[in-house]
């Protein structure tokens, strides 16, 4: 069928893999959560590193200077509080079968099982992009710091953040905002094939009258 | 104070094993200097240098780097040997470690995040309002229906004898594990009848991340109505070889196969050169079909398509088909040639 090959060819240059290349240590699903659904995956990151710095595919050759998030500082100081824990999420797909996910699993297939936090805790998230497209994460009702380089207070507040194909990218989030939070792929057909997440963060307050 | 802060990072910064390549992508001075340090950059880097203890820091030289040259898509950070890296010479004070040496534990959320009722919204809603909307949300992000109707080729077949056309043609619809698969294909002579025609509709299970496991029925319009169980393979295969793999149990007990294969050369974004290549075989003589055991016959073809539009390419081609062993006798005998050489002209669509 036509539309896969269509699919890498738009991409394989961008992300310097294709299926030529492909082997063992281009998908190794030991790298995701035991319960990631293989169809769906149809490539795991061999060595992600983090591309702050990187300006954006068809950015990065340019001659004039592109704003990065390397650029990027906070203007006011940000409480400075250490991550108590750190959480890596993957972001997955097969582009073969327009599926797309987190840790290999489609939201609607895990609609039991939120990523959760407690109020008030500091986590260091890392996003893992295991796929050839850049995907704009965004996390509603909070805003996270990017660890960019900047000194821990002023790393630059963010809701949305774009992974690069095949990298990392990490950001310090105080879970101060109870409730339920929509997290998701802002590419909004990668949202509604699954690349979409309840973020909850714990307790609720007491119902207000 | 940053730089204070910097200095006690990079002293906290426990060596060569805490650094991850996230920590060198910033080198925090002087701020001049390229921002980054890529991966390409750096296994162009001279990495004996680093080893050797005299060295300075200084040996590494930013400036020379052309990161406007650099090719991102060439990487291949698979390659790279991190246990041959020694950073040993370089000097700590001149990296920004901001990132702690040894990250925070991995430990999963606290018993405090699992707290209070499944869902937020019920608790001001309630779980009636909220239910509703929370099936909508699911179905609605992760359980995709698609489908598309593929007309891979639809040709004129013009050689020695009666000139030929022939459809390929197959579809799906479903969601992204179990699909319904629809396949049709037939030949026939210009002003002549049509010599075969056939419809296969498969239930299409996905059972790896390029291939599909295929189970349904095949029915024969022509030569002569018969009906077929089908168990068959369907997918890409490594170096993108899209493969279909089937065998067929006709109602009257005979076992027969098929094996296609074909593959997508791009020679520019839209003119593709297509090898592709058939072969058919029987597990026992089908006489009323002129068919004898063993591989009764292959066909291998070269089309080459322009996509006019992506949905939409005309293709000029060659084709050779050729019946083999007692299959090839039976046509002789009739006073058929067994091979055939075919000028080919058709059109691929998809919508």
């Amino acid at each position: 069928m036509g539309m896969g090959g269509m699919a890498h060819g738009d991409h394989a240059a961008a992300a310097g893999s294709d299926h030529a290349a492909m082997n063992h240590s281009m998908r190794d699903l030991s790298k995701l959560p035991p319960d990631a659904n293989g169809v769906g995956v149809d490539m795991v990151a061999p060595m992600p590193v983090d591309r702050m710095d990187f300006p954006g595919l068809g950015l990065n050759k340019v001659s004039h200077r592109v704003l990065r998030y390397t650029d990027l500082v906070a203007k006011r100081q940000n409480p400075v509080r250490p991550p108590e824990r750190s959480l890596e999420i993957h972001l997955t797909g097969n582009m073969e079968r327009y599926m797309w996910s987190f840790d290999g699993q489609k939201f609607s297939a895990v609609t039991d099982d939120p990523i959760r936090f407690a109020h008030d805790e500091r986590v260091r998230v890392t996003l893992v992009n295991d796929t050839m497209m850049a995907h704009p994460i965004h996390l509603h009702g909070h805003f996270f710091e990017l660890v960019n380089g900047a000194d821990e207070a002023h790393q630059p507040l963010k809701h949305t953040l774009i992974v690069q194909p095949g990298s990392k990218a990490t950001f310090d989030l105080t879970a101060n905002e109870p409730g339920d939070w929509a997290f998701h792929c802002h590419l909004l057909y990668h949202m509604h094939a699954g690349m979409m997440q309840v973020v909850t963060v714990r307790p609720f307050p007491e119902e207000a009258a | 104070m940053r730089a204070l802060l910097l200095a006690t990072a990079a002293l906290i910064a426990s060596p060569a094993a805490a650094q991850d390549h996230s920590a060198h992508a910033e080198p925090a001075e002087p701020q001049e200097e390229p921002r980054a340090i890529e991966h390409g950059a750096m296994e162009h880097m001279d990495h004996q240098a680093m080893d050797d203890a005299q060295a300075e820091p200084g040996a590494v030289d930013h400036t020379q780097m052309d990161h406007a040259q650099m090719d991102h898509a060439r990487m291949n950070h698979g390659e790279m040997d991190h246990q041959a890296m020694d950073h040993s010479a370089m000097d700590p004070a001149r990296m920004n470690h901001a990132a702690p040496a040894a990250p925070p534990p991995a430990s999963g959320p606290p018993p405090r995040a699992f707290e209070g009722p499944e869902h937020a919204a019920d608790t001001i809603y309630g779980t009636a309002a909220m239910a509703p909307g929370r099936q909508d949300l699911a179905r609605e992000h992760g359980e995709f229906t698609g489908g598309t109707i593929m007309l891979d080729r639809l040709e004129a077949r013009l050689g020695d004898g009666e000139d030929l056309y022939l459809w390929d043609a197959q579809g799906w619809y479903g969601g992204d594990i179990d699909r319904l698969w629809v396949k049709s294909e037939g030949e026939g002579a210009f002003g002549g009848e049509v010599e075969s025609a056939e419809v296969q509709a498969l239930w299409s299970h996905a059972i790896g991340p390029w291939f599909d496991v295929q189970a349904g029925i095949r029915y024969d319009l022509e030569p002569d109505s018969r009906a077929h169980a089908v168990l068959g393979l369907q997918g890409l295969s490594s170096y993108m070889f899209e493969l279909d793999a089937a065998a067929f149990l006709s109602d009257r007990g005979d076992l027969t196969a098929r094996i296609e294969a074909e593959y997508d050369q791009r020679i520019t974004q839209r003119l593709i050169l297509q090898p592709r290549a058939e072969l058919s075989l029987a597990a026992q003589d089908i006489a009323e079909r002129g068919i004898g055991a063993g591989i009764s016959s292959v066909e291998a073809g070269l089309r080459l398509r322009y996509e006019i539009a992506r949905e939409f390419a005309p293709y000029i081609g060659i084709g050779y088909e050729a019946k083999l062993g007692e299959t090839a006798d039976r046509a002789r005998a009739i006073g058929e040639d067994p091979n055939r050489v075919s000028l080919l002209l058709g059109v691929r669509a998809w919508f």
